[in-house]
Order: C-alpha cells, then sequence, then structure tokens
C-alpha cells in the first residue's frame, strides 16, 4: 500500500453564520487508501465533503493536490480535477440508460452526434474494471436497485477519470449484499491507486473497509490514525467526548406529580407502523416529562412524529391520548385539538411558510379565536404576537416581516410560539435546534424544561446527544424503525446510546465479548 | 441568559434596494398603467379620441368580463392552483341562461341565478376532481376545459341560443351598456343626488366589478379563510402540519371562482344581448392569468393582489383600445400584449430579487 500523501488539507475553515462547521482542520488524503470519517451528525464531515467536491469553498486554509493548489471553484471544477463525488441522495437521471448517465456531460462526439460504438466501449470497459461487466447498459437508472444505482454514479466519476472517490454515507440505502458489493469494489479502487473517502455511522463497516480512521467533533480532527490503533470503545469515546456544560436547565428535584398514579399517559402508542418506517413502535408520553428518542439520520425518528401527528399514514398500530382512542385516520386537525402538536425539523420546507409573515405563520391554527364571522380582528392577532415576540426574545423589526429575514433560531422560536399558542399538552419536538445558535438553544432549553414542568408531555427527538443528555427525563434510542427499551436517562451512557444507535445492540459491560 | 427587554429590537438600515422593491411592488402595475395612458394619449394627440370621457367608460366596461373572471383566478393563483376552464365555463354559462329562458320559461332573473349557478357549480366540480383524485390543477383544469366546451356545445345543439325577444327585461341591454340607459337613470333619479352621480358616473356592470373586488379583497385580506388561503398557496405542508383543512379550502377556493366566473358569463350573455354562444370566450382563461400575473400574481402560489389583477385587466384592455384608436394593426396589438406578459413577469421576477434580499 503506498502512502504518498495526494490531497493535503491545511487549517480548512468553514463557518455558517452562527455556526462553525470546519475550524482549522489539517488532513492528508493519500492514493491507494481508503479513509473514513466519522463522528456525530453535525461534526463537520459532510461539510468537508462538500468542500472537497467544489459545492463549498473554505473560508480560510489552504488545499494542495497532487502538489498543486486546489480550489475548485464548483463540483464540475472539482471532478475536472479529478476529486470526484457520489452523493448520499444519488444524482442520476432515472429515465436515461446506464450508459447514458455514466457518460453524461462527456459523451464521445463528432459534430454534435454521439459516438454509439465508442461510447459502449468506453463504458464496458469502465464496468469491467469495476467488475460489473453484466450491468445491462440500456437499462433506465430509474429501474435499477440502490445498490445498482450507487455503482452506477462510481462508473460515473471513473469515466471522469477521478483519482479520489468521496463517498457520502453510501451503504445508508443500500442491502447487505449491495454493502459487500460496494466494499469490493472499494477495494477495487484502492488497488487502482484511486483515494477512498468514506463517511459512515456504521462503525462496523468503517472497521471493514477503512485503513485509517479521522474522527471529527465540532468541526475539529480530534484524531486520525490508522485502523489498527482503534477499538470500538475508544472511537466512540472520541466521537463523544464531552462533558454536558451549564447550557440546560436543571431539572426539577420533585418533577411534575401526576395528579394519582393511574391517572392515564398523556399519549400511548403501541405497535406504531409507517410505510416504511418506523417498524412498529411503542412508546408512552407523562405529563411531567421529556423523553428523548436518539439515533441516527434515516433511523425513522421524523417519520414516527409525522405517524403520530397524523401528517402519514399508519399502516398498524394504535394509539390513545388519555386512554381514549385516536382513529388511525384522524386528521391533523383532529389531533391539534386534542392537545398534540409538532414541531417540524424541515423548517423551510414544511414547518413554515417562509414567504409569509411572523403573525401569520404564529396564528395559522389558532386565528379563529381573533374572528368574529370569519373577520380577522388585527388588534387582538397584533396583541398575540407582540407577547410572544417579547417573551421569547424573537428579535424582529415588525410582526408583518416575512419569516425569510429572521435568524435560524428567531425562525425556530416563532415555531415553537406557534406550537405553545396551540396549548395542547404534547409536544413532539423534532430536532429543536438545529441551526440555531449557542445563545438562541439555551433559551429553546429552558422554554422545552418550563413546557414540562408545567405539566406538559414532551417528546424530543435529537441527532445531538448532548442535548438529549443535558434536557430529557427518560431516552430511548431509534435504530431502523424499531426502538430500545426506554429508560430513565442516569441509566444511560453517551457511549451505549450511540452503540444503540449503530448496531441496534446493548453495548457489552464491561471489557467483556460481545 | 439574555433577557428580552436588554434585547433593543434592531432597526433595519434603509437600503435603498429594499425601498425600490418595495415601491415596484405594490406601485408596479399602477405605473404600467399609467405608462400605457400616458404613451396612447401622446399617438393620439392629433384625433383627440383616446382620452374621451366615452372611450374611458368603454375601456371600464369591456375590462368587467375578464375582470371578474380574474379577481376568481386570482383566489385560485395565490392556493397555487390554476383554472384553464374558465373560457368554456364561461360559454356554458352563456349557453344555459339562454336555454333557461328559451326552453324552460323562467323569469330572466331565474335564469341569471341559474347561470350563475351553473358557473359555481363547475368550478365546485374542478375542485373536488383535484382534491379527490389528487391531481395537478393544470391536468384536471385542460380536461374540464373541453368538457364544459362539449357540454355547452351539446346543449345548444352547436348554434347560438337566442333568448326569446318579448322576455327581454330592459336591464338586460342596459348592464353592459357604456352610456347609462333609461332604467338606469330612472333608478338614479329615485336616489338622494349626492348618490346619483356616482351611480351615472360609473356604468353598471362596472360597478357590478368593483363591489365584487371589495368583496375579494376583504375575503382574502381579512378573513382567516383568506389567510389560510394564502398558507396553502405559500406552503401546503406547513398548512397541514397547523391543521387546516386544505382539500376544503381548494375546494372552496375553486368553488368561489366558479361563481365569479358564473357573473363574467352573465356579463357575456349580456354583452351579446341575451345569447347563448358556445363558442365564445375561447382563450378567455389566458388572458385572464395574463391579468394576474400582470398585477403581481406568482404562478407558485402565496402572492397575488386583488387590486393588481384589477389593474393587469384594465393594461390590456387599454392596450389594445389604445392600439385601435392609434390605428395599429391587430398583429401588432397581439406582438404587443405578448411582450408585455413577459417583461411584467420579468419585472417581478426582479423586484422580488430586490425585496428578498435581506437589508444589512
Amino acid at each position: 500500500m503506498t502512502s504518498q500523501p495526494l490531497l493535503v488539507l491545511q487549517d480548512v475553515s468553514k463557518r455558517f453564520g452562527p455556526t462553525q462547521a470546519l475550524d482549522g482542520l489539517d488532513l492528508e488524503i493519500r492514493a491507494g487508501e481508503c479513509l473514513a470519517l466519522v463522528g456525530e451528525n453535525g461534526a463537520g464531515k459532510s461539510t468537508l465533503l462538500k468542500i472537497l467536491s467544489g459545492q463549498y469553498r473554505p473560508d480560510r486554509g489552504a488545499m494542495r493536490f497532487d502538489g498543486h493548489p486546489f480550489e475548485p471553484r464548483n463540483p464540475r471544477d472539482a471532478i475536472r480535477r479529478g476529486v470526484a463525488i457520489v452523493h448520499q441522495e444519488l444524482c442520476l437521471a432515472p429515465h436515461l440508460s446506464v450508459e447514458a448517465n455514466i457518460l453524461l456531460g462527456r459523451e464521445p462526439s463528432r459534430l454534435g452526434f454521439c459516438r454509439k460504438r465508442k461510447c459502449r466501449a468506453i463504458v464496458r470497459e469502465i464496468l469491467a474494471r469495476l467488475d460489473h461487466q453484466k450491468l445491462d447498459v440500456d437499462t433506465p437508472v430509474g429501474t435499477l436497485t440502490p445498490g445498482l444505482r450507487q455503482i452506477v454514479e462510481i462508473a460515473r466519476a471513473m469515466a471522469a477519470d477521478a483519482r479520489v472517490v468521496l463517498l457520502d454515507e453510501p451503504t445508508s440505502s443500500l442491502t447487505e449484499v449491495d454493502t459487500q458489493r460496494l466494499f469490493r469494489l472499494i477495494d477495487a479502487l484502492k488497488a487502482r491507486g484511486l483515494a477512498v473517502v468514506f463517511i459512515s455511522h456504521a462503525l462496523e463497516e468503517v472497521d471493514r473497509v477503512a485503513d485509517r480512521i479521522a474522527v471529527l467533533r465540532d468541526g475539529r480532527l480530534i484524531r486520525v490514525a490508522d485502523r489498527s490503533e482503534w477499538d470500538r470503545g475508544s472511537l466512540i469515546g472520541t466521537m463523544v467526548g464531552r462533558t454536558i456544560e451549564d447550557l440546560y436547565p436543571v431539572r426539577p428535584q420533585v418533577s411534575f406529580v401526576e395528579e394519582s398514579v393511574d391517572s392515564p399517559a398523556a399519549l400511548e402508542a403501541t405497535g406504531l407502523k409507517g410505510a416504511v418506517v418506523p417498524k412498529g413502535v411503542s412508546l408512552r408520553l407523562t405529563r411531567g416529562r421529556i423523553l428523548g428518542i436518539a439515533g441516527l439520520i434515516g433511523s425513522g425518528r421524523t417519520e414516527m412524529a409525522r405517524v403520530v401527528m397524523g401528517l402519514d399514514p399508519a399502516l398498524a398500530g394504535r394509539m390513545t391520548i388519555r386512554d381514549e382512542p385516536v382513529r388511525a385516520k384522524a386528521s391533523p386537525r383532529s389531533r391539534i385539538r386534542r392537545g398534540l402538536g409538532l414541531l417540524s425539523e424541515d423548517r423551510a420546507g414544511e414547518g413554515l411558510a417562509v414567504n409569509r409573515s411572523i403573525e401569520e405563520n404564529m396564528l395559522y391554527p389558532t386565528y379563529p379565536r381573533d374572528a368574529r364571522f370569519g373577520l380577522i380582528r388585527s388588534a387582538k392577532s397584533r396583541g398575540r404576537v407582540r407577547k410572544w415576540v417579547s417573551s421569547l426574545g424573537i428579535k424582529c423589526v415588525d410582526p408583518a416581516q416575512p419569516i425569510r429575514d429572521l435568524s435560524g433560531g428567531n425562525q425556530q422560536k416563532v415555531a415553537l410560539a406557534r406550537l405553545l399558542e396551540q396549548n395542547g399538552d404534547v409536544l413532539l419536538l423534532d430536532e429543536p435546534t438545529r441551526g440555531v445558535d449557542v445563545g438562541a438553544k439555551a433559551e429553546i432549553y429552558r422554554l422545552i424544561r418550563e413546557q414540562a414542568d408545567q405539566g406538559r408531555a414532551v417528546l424530543l427527538i435529537s441527532s445531538y446527544l448532548p442535548e438529549l443528555f443535558g434536557l430529557c427525563d427518560d431516552l430511548a434510542v431509534m435504530r431502523d424503525g424499531r426502538l430500545s427499551p426506554v429508560r430513565p436517562i442516569e441509566d444511560w451512557s453517551q457511549e451505549q446510546a450511540m452503540h444503540w444507535a449503530a448496531t441496534g445492540m446493548e453495548m457489552a459491560t464491561g471489557s467483556g465479548t460481545e | 441568559m439574555k433577557t428580552p427587554a436588554e434585547e433593543p429590537t434592531p432597526r433595519r438600515p434603509f437600503s435603498w434596494r429594499t425601498f425600490a422593491g418595495r415601491a415596484l411592488t405594490t406601485g408596479g402595475p399602477f405605473a404600467g398603467l399609467l405608462l400605457a395612458v400616458v404613451f396612447f394619449s401622446y399617438l393620439t394627440r392629433e384625433e383627440g379620441t383616446f382620452l374621451t370621457e366615452f372611450n374611458i367608460r368603454t375601456i371600464a366596461v369591456q375590462s368587467v368580463i375578464v375582470g371578474l373572471a380574474a379577481l376568481g383566478m386570482t383566489l385560485v393563483i395565490v392556493s397555487a392552483g390554476i383554472d384553464l376552464s374558465i373560457g368554456s365555463q364561461v360559454a356554458l354559462v352563456t349557453v344555459v341562461t339562454a336555454v333557461l329562458g328559451r326552453d324552460h320559461g323562467l323569469s330572466p332573473l331565474g335564469c341569471v341565478i341559474g347561470g350563475t349557478v351553473v358557473g359555481t357549480l363547475c368550478g365546485m366540480v374542478n375542485g373536488l376532481a383535484i382534491d379527490r383524485l389528487k391531481l395537478m390543477p393544470f391536468i384536471v383544469t385542460l380536461g374540464t376545459l373541453q368538457i364544459y366546451r362539449g357540454l355547452a356545445k351539446l346543449l345548444a345543439k352547436n348554434t347560438a341560443v337566442h333568448f326569446p325577444a318579448e322576455a327581454k327585461p330592459p336591464w338586460l341591454s342596459e348592464i353592459m351598456a357604456i352610456e347609462p340607459g333609461p332604467k338606469t337613470e330612472a333608478f338614479a333619479k329615485s336616489l338622494p343626488p349626492a348618490l346619483a352621480k356616482p351611480v351615472l358616473a360609473i356604468p353598471p356592470a362596472v360597478w357590478l366589478l368593483i363591489v365584487m373586488a371589495v368583496i375579494v379583497w376583504v375575503a382574502l385580506r381579512k378573513t382567516t379563510w383568506g389567510r389560510y388561503v394564502v398558507a396553502v398557496g405559500s406552503n401546503e405542508a406547513t398548512a397541514r402540519l397547523c391543521g387546516l383543512r386544505v382539500g376544503m379550502l381548494k375546494v372552496s377556493v375553486y368553488t368561489f371562482c366558479g361563481f365569479l366566473t358564473g357573473l363574467a358569463g352573465i356579463m357575456q350573455f349580456a354583452e351579446m344581448n341575451g345569447t347563448g354562444d358556445p363558442v365564445v370566450a375561447g382563450g378567455l382563461e389566458l388572458e385572464v392569468i395574463a391579468a394576474v400575473v400582470i398585477g403581481g400574481g406568482s404562478l407558485a402560489g402565496g402572492e397575488a393582489s386583488v387590486i393588481g389583477t384589477l389593474v393587469g385587466a384594465l393594461i390590456m384592455r387599454v392596450l389594445r383600445s389604445g392600439c385601435v384608436h392609434a390605428g395599429i394593426p391587430n398583429a401588432t396589438q397581439d406582438i404587443l400584449i405578448g411582450a408585455i406578459i413577459v417583461s411584467a413577469v420579468a419585472l417581478d421576477k426582479f423586484r422580488s430579487g430586490l425585496a428578498r434580499r435581506r437589508a444589512g
């Protein structure tokens, strides 16, 4: 194995508004090796790949490719220089054939006409190199399995003569068989002297393919070393490696006491099934307590919340609110009336109508309160908005200002204000602090704690473990559409939660076998 | 942790860009209208026939049919929908109104109500098909464009249907008249003089348009229903998340649009002096969409203005009339109007780019 540095990064940094996504990163990527990037969600792995592939430009720092300065202006430029990315969400034209996709943009042509025989020859040669000669090059890509589509993506990188191939969570949508096939392909690429950079959350996969492992946390490179120097424990410890700061409000010594021991659960779900995920989830929300749901992106947490809210259909399972059954077909509207409320993780896409005003976004569910015969009495609406603007400290010029003018944290406060104005007693919060700066985070945490202390039941979905450990009373981890047992937060450690998220199994206690 | 009291609300620094963006948003269509009027007044300064009271009244009355339908289309477009069946609906309404009078002996008022109800039903059918079949509004109304036109032809047996002359009420010919007729004058006389003046100054059809515009404006801007319709157009997922009855809202929007189109059909019927014509108003929907778009409506939804739409409808009428008075041939008129539509939208994109840029 050669250890020639092919791509060298020095002090690469990138900032998005208040978030330092990458902070002074120094890293070498060597020809003929597979480098795995691991870290929690938001550690900066994807940002790094996007900088390498030319989608983002670093604020600071330098990159050298094969000894020459490397400053890709856009993905096209990066590919031309020999760095190709295979995306998490595959970017292929589903209606075009395998051949057309592999050669898209670089078809050998004469006078604008595609030279068919030459096209065919090039594609066959590439697929042979990847050991996939049997793939039918005339099939439309849309009909292929996700695994084969990935092969097509990699073939496309090969057609571009890539020397560095970046794989962003390539296995997240693959079956076991396809995953094994991909790993053989990565071995083949390495043997040809290419460098492969690979992001994965599944640590057993990292063990299988990586030659070196780099751990990122909070935008910094914590440690990079050969695979043999890591073990599972040190890897997880390095990934999490952080203590909970006093960003989090104090848990009440005596938490909200239920009126009586046998009072009904605020919400109870049994065997809840969605179209793909969740695959049969049971949970119980209690007034006065915050239940945290940890798990990796794509594990089905958002889908679970959507099924509970009635936004996506439930294929199986029962739900009750205070022991009263909820019909499977009950609309989101009727569930809101019974006290449910959801804060969407997709703020711009679903949570808020970004072109509309603060007032409208805050009051959509509750406008009828200000209306007489359908006519809105705007003085009353304004009053309600002003109350929230001042009590949550929403920084804005005017409630009539469109949402898109606000910062992420202030947008989130508007969405939260809407939820609180609904005055329901079950709050489903999906990534409530995503894209929010630290100051606003602390305020949002305080607000969530207050709601629980006032007797509301809270479900808190988060990809950020310290947040869950700082705020929740109980915790469960979701993996592949299924939920771990719910346990009080004291009975979990961050390592155990991370282990469950990555493997779906209990971490072996002590230094015993797995 | 900062308390809100320590946090003064930041003032947005003044910026010419945002100011220009805002000004273009609210004043754009008006400026366009003014420009068109000034331009044609200058072109026809020799003849002096353009900027006369009679011609202004003519333009206003001629805008009524497009204007009424465009009010409905404003609601549809603000909800991120489209209705291509408007022209066919108008034709069907004229035919139904005439057939009710000729073959069923209904009173004139009954015929008018019947025609309007049919228009409303057409809209409701559009809305229900879009909601229940989960189809794109474009596809559904492309289909009903053909269906309603076919129904009109079927009902009229492919020829014009004439309302019986002996049953024709005098107001039928007066409602779309440019100069006040005897019935209108008699009505004005019965009013106190302060009211009589505006009643005579503005033709009856234009009054109808104004009243409807006020109703639509109030519905869109001042009611919960209006807020919800805008929410659906701006972000349907958000509307669902907030527990709004998205399906019901869509059906109500298309139904309301159908009602206004029904009124436009009645006006068309009156303009043709009580004739139901199954081939009338072909392509009207395009003119209607153009009016909404020139007035600042976005086909992506969430944006459209009632006043803008009316001005948009007027601009097109002014162009047509101005061209006639200036002796510009019909072919040139078409090219001119097409160019206006494209540049209006281009200007709109430019100004929303200005307004969207965050100041400071």
